[in-house]
């Protein structure tokens, strides 16, 4: 069920390239930094939070340890998803706390060279754009590069709009 | 950092080594593992299904060693991870003698509790919140030595700092006897900023008031000589203390001083806790802060431990005891959908009321059903999460499943929950209106005797399966949180011969703290009540104190100091070391 990320051969990658890891949400390609996942796997189901913010679909009990996940469809602007099951999560760590982020399908871990990313376009109307870093434009079409904190720090000011008071 | 001379404990070299911290820290997360591992296991076994299926004593006894080993080594492993405050404290004295210098004040501190105890990843926490506090009272609390001499007070202040364990908390107080904070000069300012209207301003109590004072930048802005200072950088304090789920409150009296209370909440750390259900989900609630469980019946019929839901002002009520409590409907605070049918023999139609109590609340948390008390490990949650200022974090439970810990002063605060009258008048108000009318807890024995207890000497009730009581130094005892709790059969300490057990479980009224870890075994718990005669003292003798007429009945009232044996409490004092 637990399958690590495949650290692909060491194969000595150029220092102006850096190795993403690329997933699919709403049938668009985004990546996140790959040094800060640490694993993938295909969904348990999760403890709901009520009145959390919208994009944290719940709590993950990984190992023991208690994770929020993150529905990237709702954290990108996405209408939510209605497919049947749990979805793939994504396990990164960033500022010592571990964050799952749900998406649809897994795609690739790339390596991009750093000067094939572009600023991302500024009149994008999609709704995560806050979290997009860069984009690249790969041969099958673009992929958004997300930025981890800001994915996370983005959900702290839904919560501070939520918070009841 | 100071070399400072280790007065205490000189010969402490041999008997301590230094350990990675993070070593430590994974050898709580591992026992934590092991306490869940362990719930599952006894669960797997209290299985009446298993149970039935194939009867393995030995699996049993095995399974109660493990128990009572996992207690001990979660109560070393948790041990491992705490500090006293005084690390924080310790710096005190010297900031307070440095800063009187440069205020030019005369200030006393006095230091009261440095030896509490509490998580080591919290102590780097509230230092420099509690340093600001400190800092303010010296800068801004008490006032110069002329202004005090003039106001007919001791030409120095004095500072108290003081740390307690509380309902499951610790609680640090900063209290000065300085010149308290000008009510009126904060709520003219919070006026001026557009915080509230003038209108608003003046029907606002003075407590609340003095939450302006956590205002971002309240009183950078106020210049007033008189106002400023304290409220720099408590905004600042409050997000520090909040952000690990603890809180802040303040009272001041204009010339007699101010109090600052900080709370440090349940962290990385084993709590009992009661495991409630809501809609589909459950949650958890620190035991620490659970008064009673009462049956709520939407019919209204039904037998005395019922109660009804009021109205008063369109807020539910409830009537305990002649007095009104307020109540929160879980699921609807949290928007949890009401399931249309009833799941099992865990959610009654009507629901439970749990009530609970805080410094600042008392009020009933209406669930659909109790499941369980047990031992949970408390375990963090996201910034995110904390920010929704509902949930002290989460927990795993022996099947896997993540649960959410309820914060009780956050449902209060987040359902608008009316405060407590303040702490003073409030406390001793109750007392001498609880005092007049005494309760008792009715129980029957296991003999069939009808007893009472005076409710003011029982601490919780718990049910026990039999095979739980151990023997240790010729007493029956049982391992409960990690200690081990006497266990006195009521009968034998009415007649002298105990009765015998052999119900598959029992229920003990277990005795408030003062009198020892000892537990009365009964029957069954009937009633809770408050006659309208005063206690008869003709009857006194050796383990009665009187009696009192229940339903036209004299029932026995068991004199829990004089009833039990010395030897017991011995005992159980014994076994505990």
């Amino acid at each position: 069920m637990t399958a690590a990320v495949p650290s692909q051969s060491s194969a000595p990658h150029a220092a102006a390239s850096r190795r993403f890891c690329t997933f699919v949400v709403a049938g668009r390609s985004f990546a996140v930094d790959a040094a800060a996942v640490t694993e993938v796997f295909r969904g348990p189901p999760t403890t709901p939070v009520p009145r959390a913010p919208e994009a944290i679909r719940g709590l993950l009990n990984l190992r023991g340890r208690i994770v929020p996940a993150i529905d990237m469809r709702r954290r990108l602007g996405f209408e939510a998803d209605q497919r049947v099951g749990d979805g793939i999560h994504v396990v990164l760590v960033s500022g010592g706390e571990a964050y799952s982020l749900i998406v649809d399908a897994l795609a690739d871990v790339a390596d991009i060279p750093a000067g094939a990313i572009e600023r991302p376009v500024a009149a994008s109307e999609m709704v995560g754009r806050d979290c997009v870093e860069g984009v690249y434009a790969a041969r099958d079409g673009l992929v958004h590069l997300l930025g981890v904190e800001a994915i996370i720090a983005g959900l702290g000011d839904t919560a501070a709009e939520r918070k009841m008071r | 950092m100071p070399a400072v001379p280790r007065s205490k404990k000189p010969a402490v070299a041999e008997q301590t080594i230094r350990v990675d911290v993070g070593l430590l820290g994974s050898l709580v997360d591992l026992v934590g593992e092991l306490v869940l591992a362990r719930n599952q296991l006894e669960s797997t076994v209290r299985n009446p299904a298993a149970a039935a299926r194939d009867d393995h004593p030995e699996l049993l006894k095995v399974v109660h060693r493990i128990d009572s080993v996992t207690a001990s080594l979660q109560a070393a492993a948790m041990k491992t991870r705490m500090q006293s405050i005084e690390q924080v404290f310790s710096k005190f004295p010297r900031i307070v003698r440095d800063l009187a210098v440069t205020c030019g004040k005369e200030v006393t501190l006095e230091i009261d509790g440095a030896d509490t105890e509490l998580d080591r990843s919290l102590i780097e926490t509230i230092r420099d919140p509690l340093t600001h506090l400190v800092r303010n009272a010296v800068d801004h609390g008490i006032e110069t030595p002329g202004a005090r001499v003039a106001r007919g007070k001791p030409s120095a202040g004095r500072l108290f700092l003081r740390a307690y364990h509380e309902s499951g908390q610790v609680t640090v107080e900063i209290r000065d006897d300085g010149g308290g904070i000008p009510v009126t000069a904060v709520r003219q300012k919070a006026v001026a900023r557009g915080l509230v209207t003038a209108d608003q301003a003046a029907a606002l109590s003075d407590e609340r008031v003095l939450q302006f004072i956590f205002e971002p930048g309240f009183s950078t802005a106020a210049k007033v000589t008189d106002v400023s200072g304290r409220g720099v950088g408590m905004d600042v304090v409050r997000t520090n203390i909040e952000a690990i789920g603890g809180s802040v409150d303040i009272a001041s009296q204009p010339g007699a001083g101010t109090t600052v209370r900080v709370r440090i909440p349940l962290t990385l750390a084993i709590i009992p806790a009661l495991i409630v259900s809501c809609g589909r989900q459950r949650f958890a609630i620190p035991q620490a802060a659970v008064r009673e469980l009462i049956a709520l019946r939407s019919g209204g019929g039904g037998g005395g431990a019922t109660a009804a839901v009021e109205g008063l002002d369109g807020s539910p009520v409830m009537r305990l005891r002649g007095r009104l409590l307020p109540l929160v409907f879980l699921g609807p605070l949290l928007g949890i959908p009401a399931t249309a049918s009833p799941g099992g023999p865990d959610t009654p139609a009507g629901g439970t009321v749990v009530v609970l109590r805080s410094d600042d609340h008392e009020y009933g948390l209406v669930v659909d059903g109790v499941a369980v008390s047990e031992d949970i490990v408390v375990k963090p949650i996201v910034s995110a999460l904390v920010a929704l200022g509902l949930y002290a974090g989460a927990t795993v439970r022996g099947d896997g499943a993540v649960v959410l810990i309820l914060d009780p002063r956050g449902i209060a605060q987040a359902a608008h929950v009316p405060e407590r009258p303040a702490v003073v008048a409030g406390d001793g108000m109750a007392d001498a209106a609880e005092g007049a009318l005494a309760r008792y807890l009715v129980c029957e024995s296991g003999a069939g005797r009808v007893v009472a207890v005076p409710l003011e000497d029982v601490a919780r009730l718990e049910i026990f399966p039999r095979e739980r009581i151990q023997q240790a130094a010729g007493h029956a005892v049982v391992h409960r949180e990690g200690r081990l709790t006497a266990i006195a059969d009521v009968d034998a300490l009415l007649v002298g011969s105990a009765s015998p057990l052999d119900a598959p479980s029992f229920t003990a009224v277990i005795l408030a703290a003062l009198h020892g870890d000892v537990g009365l075994r009964v029957k069954r718990i009937l009633e809770v009540v408050a006659p309208s005669s005063p206690l008869n003292c003709d009857l006194r003798s050796g383990g009665v104190l009187g009696t009192i007429a229940v339903a036209g009945r004299a029932t026995e009232v068991i004199d829990v100091r004089a009833a039990l044996p010395r030897g017991d409490s011995a005992a159980s004092r014994q076994v505990n070391a």
